[in-house]
C-alpha cells in the first residue's frame, strides 16, 4: 500500500507513456491490434485507480495527510518552478473520481469507437488527457496547475475536433480552444500577479510558485501586501481562469458546441473532469478568496447566472447532448454558488455525485444515438423504453439523482441546502429552488420524450452489451454513493426542495405525456430559451465582426500608413529620379546652355548677395 | 577544446562556397546538393561540440591573421572572434537551422543549384560571423555581407513578385545599415577605437563610460533603428512580409528562424551591453514599442489571406514578445527574451517549412482555396497541430518558457517613474488570444473541414520533409520539457545584462 503512494508519479506518467506508445506504435505500424491498444490504456488506468484508492483511504484515515514529490523545471534567479505530485484529502479524491470514469469510459469506447479509422489516434488523446488532468489534480502549485490547465485545454480540443472533417467539429474544436484561451489568459495573469507579490514584497521567494502546502501563509501574505482592489482584481482573474474551464457565464457557450465531439469525450472530459477543473482550483485556492466576501459573493453570483442560463436553455433544447451540456454548466454553477457560500466539502461531494451521474447520463445517450446512426435530434427518439427497457431505467435513475429526489444526487443536494439553510442565505435558497424546479423539469422533458410516448420505429434494436457494463458500473456507484456521504436528516430542509422538484416532474409529465402537444409556447420566453438567450449571437457579432473589424483597421494601418510611407519615399524617389533625368537629353548644346544657365543664376545671387552684404556693411 | 577551432567554424562555409564557384568543382547538382547537405551535418555536430565543451568560466576565443596581421591594426580593427553563452546558443541554432533549410531545399530548389548552394554557405558564413564576432567592424562587415547571398536567393528563387520583394528587403536593411554605421562611427570617434571586444565577458575595459549621456543615448537611438529594421519592429517592419512571402521556403525559414534574431543580438551586444546607461532611459519606452509590435502584428495576422503572411506577422508579433522579455531589466525577463529568440526560431523555421510545403502542393498561398488537407495530409496535419502549439505558447513546448518567463519579467517591472508602463504591460498578455485566434484560423482553414476535390490527389509529406519537422519538433518539445538546458548557458550572460543595465 506504501509503495502505491509513495510512487504515485507513476500513476500520472502511466497514461502519457501509453499515449506515446500507442502513437507512435500507430505511426510505425507495429501496434494496429485495437485488443492490445485497449489492455495497455486499460492496464494503466487500472493501476491509477488502485493506486488513487489506497491514497485516498489513506488520506481518509490519517488526519492532515499530506505527503509532496518535487523537482525542479526551472529555475531563473530565485525564481524556482518546481513540478511534481501533492497529495492530500482533496487531490487523492479528485484522482479517485477521475480514474473511476475513465476506467468506465475507456471500456465503453472500446465498442463505441471500434469502427473508426482514427481508433489509435482517439485512444492515444484519451490516455493523453488522462496524464494531464490527474497531474492537475495532484499539482503541488499553482504554476504546474496552469500547465496541466492548458494540457487539458488541447486534449480537450484535440477530442472536439476529433472528427476534423467534419465542419461542425472544427468549429467547435476552435471555439472551445480560444475561449478556454481566455479564461487561461486571466488565469496566467492572475497566477503571475500573485506570484510577483509573494516574491517582490512578502520576502518568501521559495513561495513564488504558490505552493498549495502553505497556502494560509500564501494567501495571508497576498491580502497584507496588497490593496483591496488589487487583491480583487487578482481574484477574479483567477476565478475567469475557472469560469472558461467550467464553462460558467459568459464563457459558457463553448460547452454545448464541444456535444460535436464523440459521445465517450463528452462523457469524460466535458461533464466529469475536465470541467469539474475549474471547481477544484476554486476549492484549492479557497483561503485566498475566504479573505474578501466581495470574491465570495462574486463566485456566488456567477454560480446562479450560470446554473440558471444553463437549467433555462436545457428546457427547449432538442439536441439530446446539448440538453446534457446545459445541465452541466448549470451544476456546476450549483457547485460554484456551494463554494461561494463557503460549503467547500458540500460541493466537492456535489462535484463527485454528478460526474458520476452526468457521464452516465452521456454513455446512455451515447447508446441511444449510436444505435440512430448518429442522430440526436430529441423528434427522433421516443418510447424506446420498448426496445430497451434496461437503459431506460438506469437514464431513470439517473434523472431522479440528478434533479436531487432520490440516491445520490439528493445526498449531496441536501448537503447543499443544509448549509445554506444553516447560514441562513435566503436569497440563494431561492435561486437553488428556481434552478432544481428546471433541473427535473428538463431531465424529465427529456427522459419522457425519448422513453415513453409513441415509438417511432417499429425494429428491435440491437446493442452492444459491452457498452452496457460501464453504464451499470456507473449506475451502482450512484445508487451507493449516496449512503457513503456524511448525513444531515433535517427533513425541514430536505421538504422544500424535494417538493418543488416532484413538482417539476408532474408538471413535465403533464406536459409531454398526459396532454402532449398541449405545451403553449410561452411567446418571448420560448424563443429567449431555444435561441440560448442570443448569447452565441452575440459572440458571433463580436468575433466576426467586431474583431475582425479592428484586425481588418490594423491591417488598413500597417498597409496604408506604415508601408504608405515607404511607398511615398519610393514614388518621390522615382519621381525626382524621372524629373532629373528629364535634362539627361544627350546633346551637348543643351547640356552646355544648361551650366550656363546655372552659372548666370549663381552668379547673379553671388552678386546679390555681395551688394547686399556690402549695402549692410556700410549701415 | 583546444582542439576545437572557431576560425574554422566560422569559414568553413566560405571555403566550401569558393570551392563551389571554382571551375574545376564537379557541377553534377546530385553531388552538390549532397556535398552540401553533408557537409552541413558536419558542421552542425561540430557546432554542437562547441555546446557540450562549453564552460561559462573558460572562452571559446580565436582571432583570424590574413598576412601576419589580424584586422588592420593601425585603425584599432581586429578580426576577433570570441562564443559566450549568448553567441553559443545562436550559432547552434544557425547551424541547426541551415542544415535544415539545405535538406528541405531538394524538393523546392530545382535549377542553378550550385549557385543555390553557394550562395547559402556564403550567408551561413556572415551569419555566423554576426554571432560571433567581438569586434564592431568585422561585426559590421558580416551584417552587410549578408545582404548579398539574401538578396540573390529571395530574387532568383524566389516567387511571385520575388525580385521586387528582395529589392524592398536591400533596400530597407540597407537604410537601417545607414544608421548603425553612423552609430558605430560616432562611437569610435568618441572612443578612438573600433576593437570594443564586444564579448561581455572580455568588456573590463568600458571605453563608454566615458561618453557624456546625451551622446550615449543618440547613439543608442541610431544603433537601434539599425536593429530594429532588422527585428523588426513597427514601424520599421513592412519588408519583412513581402520578403518573406516571396522567399523560397528554405530561406524564409532562415530569415525567420536567424535573421531576424540578428537585430535582437545586436540589440543586446549593442544597446544593452556596450550602452547600458543610455539603455536605462530608454528601456520603458521601448516597452511601449514592444507591446504595440505584438499586438498590431498579431491582429494583421488574423486579417491575411496569404498563409505565408500569417505566419510572417506572427513573427513579427513574436519579436515584440523578445523585445519587451529583454527591455525589462531583470533576470527572469531577459532569459525569458534570450528563449523566446530561440524558441521563435525553431518554431517560425518549421511553420515556414510548413506553409512551403503547402504551397509547393497546392502552388497556392490563399486561405481561401485550400481546405480539408488534413483528410489527404494526415502527418503534415499532425505537425502543424504541434507547431501551432508551441507558437502559441503551450506548456511542455519552448514557446510556453520564453513567453512565461518574459510575461513573469515583464509583469515585476520597476521603473518607478512610468506610472503608465503596468497599464501598457498588461496588453501584452493579451497575445495569448490573439496568437491563437490566428494560428488556428490556419490549422481550421487549410487542414479541417471537409476537403475540395481538386486537392484530393496531393501526396503526404516526403522522407525529407518528414525530417526535417521532426527533428525540429524534437528539439523543440526536448527544451520544452528540459528547459534548463538551455537557461543554464545563457544564465552568465544573462547576469551580465541584468547588471550592466539593471536598476
Amino acid at each position: 500500500m506504501e509503495i502505491f503512494i509513495q510512487n504515485i508519479g507513476l500513476t500520472v506518467l502511466f497514461p502519457l507513456w501509453c499515449s506515446v506508445l500507442i502513437f507512435l506504435g500507430n505511426f510505425l505500424s507495429i501496434l494496429k491490434s485495437k485488443k492490445i491498444i485497449l489492455s495497455l490504456t486499460l492496464l494503466s488506468t487500472t493501476f491509477g485507480l488502485i493506486t488513487s484508492l489506497f491514497t485516498f483511504f489513506n488520506a481518509m484515515v490519517t488526519e492532515n495527510f499530506v505527503l509532496e514529490n518535487t523537482f525542479k523545471f526551472l529555475s531563473v534567479n530565485n525564481f524556482i518552478l518546481e513540478l511534481g505530485t501533492y497529495i492530500d484529502l482533496t487531490s487523492s479524491f479528485m484522482l479517485l473520481i477521475i480514474f473511476t470514469v475513465t476506467l468506465a469510459v475507456q471500456i465503453y469506447s472500446y465498442s463505441y469507437m471500434y469502427n473508426d479509422a482514427s481508433f489509435s489516434r482517439f485512444f492515444a488523446l484519451m490516455n493523453f488527457f488522462t496524464f494531464s488532468m490527474s497531474a492537475l489534480v495532484l499539482s503541488p502549485n499553482l504554476f504546474q496547475i496552469y500547465i496541466c490547465w492548458e494540457l487539458v485545454g488541447v486534449s480537450s480540443y484535440l477530442l472536439i475536433s476529433f472528427w476534423f472533417h467534419k465542419n461542425a467539429a472544427s468549429n467547435a474544436g476552435k471555439k472551445a480552444f480560444v475561449m478556454n484561451r481566455i479564461g487561461d489568459m486571466c488565469l496566467l495573469a492572475g497566477i503571475i500577479l500573485s506570484s510577483i507579490i509573494i516574491y517582490n514584497y512578502s520576502g518568501q521567494t521559495d513561495f513564488a510558485d504558490i505552493p498549495f502546502s502553505s497556502i494560509d501563509k500564501i494567501a495571508a501574505y497576498l491580502f497584507t501586501y496588497t490593496s483591496e482592489p488589487i487583491f480583487i482584481i487578482i481574484c477574479v482573474l483567477l476565478i475567469l481562469g475557472s469560469i472558461a474551464k467550467s464553462a460558467q457565464f459568459p464563457l459558457h457557450t463553448w460547452l454545448p458546441d464541444a456535444m460535436e465531439g464523440p459521445t465517450p469525450v463528452s462523457a469524460l472530459i466535458h461533464s466529469a473532469t475536465m470541467v469539474a477543473a475549474g471547481v477544484f482550483l476554486i476549492a484549492r485556492l479557497f483561503p485566498i478568496y475566504y479573505q474578501s466576501s466581495f470574491v465570495m459573493n462574486f463566485i456566488v453570483i456567477i454560480g446562479i447566472i450560470s446554473a440558471l442560463i444553463g437549467a433555462f436553455c436545457a428546457i427547449t433544447c432538442r439536441d439530446i447532448k446539448r440538453i446534457l451540456a446545459y445541465s452541466t454548466s448549470s451544476q456546476l454553477g450549483i457547485m460554484f454558488i456551494a463554494l461561494g457560500s463557503g460549503a467547500l466539502t458540500a460541493s466537492m461531494l456535489y462535484l463527485a455525485t454528478h460526474a458520476f451521474i452526468k457521464s452516465m447520463l452521456f454513455l446512455c445517450a451515447g447508446l441511444i444515438m449510436s444505435l440512430y446512426l448518429g442522430k440526436t435530434d430529441i423528434d427522433n427518439f421516443g418510447g424506446l423504453k420498448k426496445h430497451m427497457s434496461l437503459i431506460a431505467y438506469i437514464f431513470l435513475i439517473g434523472a431522479f439523482s440528478l434533479s436531487g429526489i432520490l440516491f445520490s444526487g439528493f445526498a449531496s443536494k441536501s448537503l447543499v441546502f443544509h448549509h445554506l439553510f444553516e447560514t441562513h442565505s435566503y436569497y440563494i435558497i431561492l435561486s437553488l429552488l428556481v434552478i432544481s424546479f428546471m433541473t427535473a423539469f428538463y431531465i424529465f422533458r427529456m427522459y419522457f420524450l425519448v422513453f415513453e410516448g409513441n415509438s417511432h420505429t417499429s425494429d428491435n434494436k440491437k446493442y452492444s452489451h459491452v457498452m452496457v457494463v460501464p453504464i451499470l458500473f456507473l449506475c451502482v456507484i450512484t445508487l451507493l454513493l449516496g449512503f457513503f456521504l456524511p448525513k444531515m436528516s433535517t427533513l425541514k430542509y430536505e421538504l422544500i426542495p424535494v417538493t418543488t422538484e416532484l413538482v417539476a416532474i408532474l408538471l413535465a409529465y403533464l406536459f409531454y405525456v398526459k396532454f402532449v402537444n398541449m405545451l403553449p409556447k410561452l411567446p418571448i420566453l420560448y424563443n429567449l430559451s431555444y435561441n440560448k438567450l442570443y448569447i452565441d449571437n452575440f459572440y458571433d457579432f463580436i468575433t466576426q465582426k467586431l474583431y475582425l473589424g479592428i484586425c481588418k483597421t490594423a491591417n488598413f494601418i500597417d498597409d496604408y500608413i506604415f508601408d504608405g510611407t515607404v511607398f511615398v519615399t519610393v514614388f518621390l524617389t522615382k519621381l525626382n529620379a524621372w524629373l532629373n533625368s528629364k535634362f539627361q537629353t544627350g546633346s551637348v548644346q543643351s547640356y552646355i546652355s544648361y551650366s550656363f544657365a546655372i552659372l548666370a543664376l549663381v552668379l547673379t545671387g553671388f552678386c546679390l548677395v555681395y551688394s547686399l552684404v556690402a549695402y549692410f556693411a556700410e549701415v | 577544446m583546444e582542439y576545437l577551432s572557431l576560425n574554422l567554424l566560422i569559414f568553413s562555409p566560405l571555403i566550401i562556397a569558393i570551392l563551389f564557384f571554382l571551375p574545376i568543382f564537379n557541377t553534377k547538382e546530385v553531388f552538390i546538393r549532397r556535398f552540401t547537405k553533408t557537409f552541413m551535418g558536419v558542421h552542425f555536430v561540430y557546432a554542437l561540440c562547441f555546446w557540450i565543451f562549453y564552460n561559462p568560466d573558460v572562452n571559446f576565443f580565436d582571432e583570424l591573421f590574413l598576412f601576419g596581421q589580424s584586422g588592420v591594426q593601425s585603425l584599432g580593427i581586429r578580426s576577433a572572434f570570441a562564443i559566450d553563452g549568448l553567441s553559443l546558443v545562436m550559432v547552434t541554432l544557425t547551424s541547426f537551422l541551415f542544415f535544415m533549410s539545405a535538406i528541405s531545399s531538394k524538393t523546392i530548389i530545382r535549377h542553378r543549384q550550385k549557385l543555390y548552394y553557394g550562395l547559402l554557405l556564403l550567408l551561413e558564413t556572415s551569419v555566423l560571423g554576426v554571432f560571433t564576432s567581438s569586434d564592431i567592424f568585422i561585426f559590421f562587415c558580416f551584417w552587410e555581407l549578408e545582404l548579398i547571398p539574401m538578396y540573390f536567393l529571395i530574387s532568383l528563387w524566389g516567387s511571385g513578385r520575388a525580385q521586387k520583394s528582395a529589392m524592398k528587403f536591400l533596400l530597407y536593411t540597407f537604410f537601417g545599415s545607414l544608421f548603425l554605421l553612423l552609430g558605430i562611427l560616432l562611437l569610435s570617434y568618441y572612443s578612438d577605437t573600433l576593437n570594443f571586444q564586444m564579448s561581455s565577458l572580455f568588456a573590463d575595459i568600458n571605453v563608454v563610460d566615458k561618453l557624456p549621456i546625451n551622446i550615449q543615448i543618440l547613439i543608442s537611438i541610431l544603433l537601434m533603428i539599425g536593429f530594429f529594421v532588422k527585428l523588426p519592429i513597427i514601424p520599421l517592419h513592412t519588408w519583412l512580409p513581402n520578403a518573406h512571402c516571396d522567399a523560397p521556403a528554405p530561406i524564409s525559414i532562415l530569415l525567420a528562424g536567424l535573421l531576424l534574431k540578428m537585430g535582437a543580438y545586436g540589440f543586446i551586444r549593442f544597446n544593452i551591453l556596450l550602452l547600458p546607461d543610455a539603455f536605462k532611459i530608454l528601456a520603458p519606452f521601448l516597452i511601449v514599442f514592444a507591446v504595440i509590435n505584438i499586438i498590431h502584428a498579431g491582429l494583421c495576422a488574423y486579417n491575411q489571406d496569404d498563409i505565408k503572411k500569417i505566419i510572417a506577422y506572427s513573427s513579427i508579433s513574436n519579436m515584440g514578445i523578445v523585445l519587451l522579455g529583454l527591455c525589462t531589466n531583470n533576470e527572469e525577463g531577459v532569459t525569458g527574451g534570450i528563449v523566446h529568440m530561440v524558441s521563435h526560431g525553431l518554431i517560425c523555421a518549421g511553420l515556414f517549412m510548413i506553409v512551403g510545403i503547402i504551397y509547393n502542393r497546392t502552388k497556392t498561398r490563399d486561405i481561401k482555396a485550400i481546405s480539408g488537407l488534413g483528410t489527404v495530409m494526415p502527418n503534415l496535419m499532425g505537425f502543424t497541430v504541434m507547431f501551432s502549439f508551441a507558437a502559441i505558447g503551450v506548456p511542455l513546448l519552448i514557446g510556453f518558457v520564453g513567453e512565461f518567463l518574459t510575461f513573469w519579467g515583464a509583469f515585476s517591472v520597476q521603473y518607478d517613474s512610468y506610472i503608465f508602463l503596468p497599464t501598457v504591460i498588461i496588453f501584452a498578455i493579451f497575445v495569448l488570444v490573439i496568437s491563437a485566434a490566428y494560428m488556428f484560423k490556419f490549422v481550421h482553414r487549410i487542414f479541417f473541414g471537409s476537403i475540395d476535390n481538386s486537392w484530393a490527389i496531393l501526396k503526404d509529406l516526403t522522407a525529407h520533409e518528414f525530417i526535417v519537422l521532426s527533428s525540429i519538433l524534437s528539439v523543440i518539445v526536448f527544451f520544452g520539457i528540459n528547459p534548463m538546458s538551455l537557461i543554464d548557458v545563457i544564465n552568465p550572460i544573462v547576469e551580465v545584462i541584468v547588471e550592466s543595465a539593471g536598476i
